[in-house]
């Protein structure tokens, strides 16, 4: 195939409009003789009108506002004045609960989470367990809210609604479909990322204090 | 301008978040594709928007808010990709395309295979390519906000859409 | 620098600070000290930026600078167990901040306590694990395990390791590299994962947004991903042989990867389970609004 000698900017050029006027008769001329040319030309034509066509608006995968909001405008993030002695070591008890809240549930959990059915009769008292253990943590946390700080409580309040919120709505459907394993097995595993993160916030809690 | 830009300058953060609402999906594209990394492009985002709010007094209204806007985020996200380039050497494997999953669950079938091409572009070319093609800034508003000549704003704009119609060709 | 010494200048500090507004005081920081290879070196910082890098001398050197009130860098401890910290003076105050460009030998077993301070590690052999609240973590590099937690950050792993561990729950996560085994969780943020090499164990959970998984399994290899609100994208080999159970309560499965007369709906609405060729490996994916996709991804 022979390569047309013509300057390849020239066409780029031609091709969006922006070559000058005066460069213009020549091109065109050229383009009547060189069908390689003319197609490059509709080729790169067409790529930049689907480029000008391409979609303005990406929306992100998660809301970004929380992360924004907490920079607008407030002073850096300051520990919330402690409580000498008896804050550390509640905080120590919270975490000793924890632990072994954790260890007696995730290990009859641990099989119902990589298995791919719940049976309807542990399915009540796994979920029951869960939401005992974690409203405990939850109750402990307030109780002693000198162990974070402001900045880290927003974020694990802003998380644990989002958890929340996918919670009511797993449960809402399952209570449309009460035999629906996989539904369940959802739930369950809802309950049991709440439970994380509250573990993991009273860990943070230990960093920070 | 508009009230609630006007409330936004006063320090209202429920009209800064009408005006978040608004535009973020802008403001997200032109991060993702700009920094060819979604989790990348949310940083950028939020640091386009507390940029924003705290240079709000210097919006005086000469241009719609999305504009003003955009021209932040491009100045933004251009200032940190040089800074982030001379702080760390980021170990890049091959196949970043966390960016083309997010596309690809958002945007229609026939621009992807545009879009995957014009992710795959080397960083400068395709951070020109897009200023230019596809967001409609002048080589000298380019040479600008990038820090390149005139004369390479150009070149790299024929060098882009050259290796895009050979990605697309293929 | 001395310990006295520190803890002298640290008091004055203190002193001037407490009669008038905080000092945008900065101090250079030099610090280094020999080190075994394998050393264990534990570091943490408040706020700022940790940059920590493997090299090939039998030492530890730390430069940087520390801004805020009455900040110190102490470094102790022995050659095979060290410690180094960024300490704040006033008690019940901001922390300081620090931005310290650390240099480690290449096998140390590193364990960081982040704080709110943006962190980059790249390894070249030896452990990783990182532990703050808030701020964006990047790992590089070759280790034996890495294990990265926070709260309120993005974190991306491009790595060749064993096992790698990451918790962020304000967060995406974005792992490359080459693992054995993954398991990375978040709660509003979403999972990217492309793996160079075969994998064995990979465990993905999210509660807001999407899941995006390319890569191949080992032959036994298990897939576990969970999220409730986005998709899940999974690109594997089409020779995949596995034990498929997709889960997708709201807008269901598209296939391009597997032979259509292969996938079997059921057992109950929402769920599909079918087997692929020897059925060795497991894949079992969840999502409650999203869909899941499975795309082929082109054989090495």
């Amino acid at each position: 195939m022979t390569h047309c000698m013509a300057d390849k900017t020239r066409l780029d050029g031609f091709a969006d409009g922006t070559l000058p006027a005066t460069e213009r008769a020549a091109v065109t001329e050229h383009l009547t003789d060189c069908p390689e040319c003319r197609r490059e030309v509709a080729e790169l034509r067409a790529m930049l009108a689907a480029t000008r066509n391409l979609s303005r608006e990406i929306l992100p995968a998660r809301d970004l506002w929380s992360g924004i909001e907490g920079r607008l405008g407030a002073p850096a993030a300051r520990s919330i004045a402690r409580w000498p002695g008896t804050h550390s070591r509640g905080l120590r008890v919270i975490l000793a609960a924890a632990a072994a809240l954790i260890l007696m549930i995730t290990g009859g959990m641990l099989t119902t989470w990589w298995q791919q059915r719940v049976e309807p009769a542990a399915f009540a008292s796994d979920r029951a367990q869960y939401q005992e253990a974690a409203a405990r943590l939850a109750t402990d946390l307030a109780a002693n809210p000198a162990g974070l700080s402001e900045a880290t409580r927003r974020v694990l309040d802003r998380n644990l609604r989002i958890i929340d919120g996918a919670i009511r709505e797993a449960e809402e459907a399952l209570a449309e479909e009460p035999g629906n394993a996989a539904l369940a097995g959802m739930v369950l595993a809802r309950y049991e990322q709440r439970l994380e993160l509250l573990r993991r916030a009273t860990d943070a809690g230990r960093q920070e204090s | 301008m508009s009230e609630t830009v006007r409330q936004a300058q006063g320090g209202d953060h429920a009209a800064f978040l009408a005006l978040y609402e608004a535009h973020v999906g802008r403001i997200y594209a032109l991060c993702l594709r700009l920094a060819g990394s979604a989790a990348e492009a949310e940083e950028y985002t939020q640091d386009v928007f507390v940029r924003a709010w705290r240079r709000l007094d210097t919006f005086r209204g000469e241009s719609a808010f999305g504009t003003w806007l955009h021209r932040l985020a491009v100045n933004e996200v251009m200032q940190a990709r040089r800074a982030a380039a001379r702080r760390s050497a980021r170990v890049a494997l091959p196949g970043d395309d966390d960016l083309l999953a997010r596309v690809a669950t958002t945007q229609p079938e026939p621009d992807r295979d545009l879009e995957r091409a014009i992710a795959q572009l080397p960083e400068g070319a395709r951070q020109i390519f897009l200023l230019y093609d596809l967001e409609g800034y002048s080589h000298e508003e380019i040479a600008h906000l990038t820090g390149v000549a005139e004369g390479t704003s150009k070149a790299q704009l024929h060098r882009a859409r050259r290796l895009l119609r050979e990605a697309l060709d293929r | 620098m001395p310990l006295r010494a520190n803890v002298v200048r640290s008091l004055a500090l203190l002193a001037l600070a407490s009669n008038s507004t905080a000092l945008a005081a900065q101090h250079a920081v030099r610090e280094g000290r020999p080190a075994e290879r394998d050393a264990v070196i534990r570091l943490s910082i408040p706020a700022g930026f940790l940059r920590v890098t493997a090299w090939e001398r039998d030492s530890i050197d730390v430069r940087g600078r520390l801004d805020g009130l009455a900040t110190s860098f102490l470094l102790g401890g022995s050659m095979s167990s060290l410690k180094g910290g960024v300490r704040t003076a006033a008690a019940g105050g901001a922390a300081g901040s620090a931005d310290l460009d650390i240099h480690l030998p290449r096998d140390a077993r590193v364990r960081i306590q982040s704080g709110a301070a943006e962190v980059e590690v790249t390894a070249a052999g030896g452990t990783v694990e990182v532990s703050g609240t808030s701020g964006r973590i990047r790992i590089a590099g070759l280790a034996e395990w890495i294990t990265v937690e926070t709260l309120d950050g993005n974190i991306e792993l491009a790595a060749v390791a064993r096992e790698g561990t990451v918790r962020s729950a304000d967060g995406t996560v974005v792992v490359r590299g080459v693992l054995d085994a993954l398991d990375a969780s978040t709660v509003n943020g979403s999972l990217y994962v492309g793996m160079e090499g075969p994998i064995a164990r990979v465990r993905l959970e999210t509660v807001s947004s999407e899941i995006a998984f390319k890569g191949r399994l080992t032959r036994e290899g298990r897939l576990n991903a969970e999220t409730h609100g986005g998709d899940i994208e999974l690109r594997l080999p089409p020779s995949t042989g596995a034990s498929f159970h997709l889960v997708s309560y709201g807008p269901g499965i598209r296939n391009e990867m597997v032979a259509p007369a292969a996938v079997r709906a059921g057992p109950a609405k929402g769920e599909w389970s079918f087997t692929t060729g020897d059925g060795a490996a497991t894949i079992d994916v969840r999502t409650f609004k999203g869909r899941v996709v499975l795309l082929p991804k082109a054989e090495e």
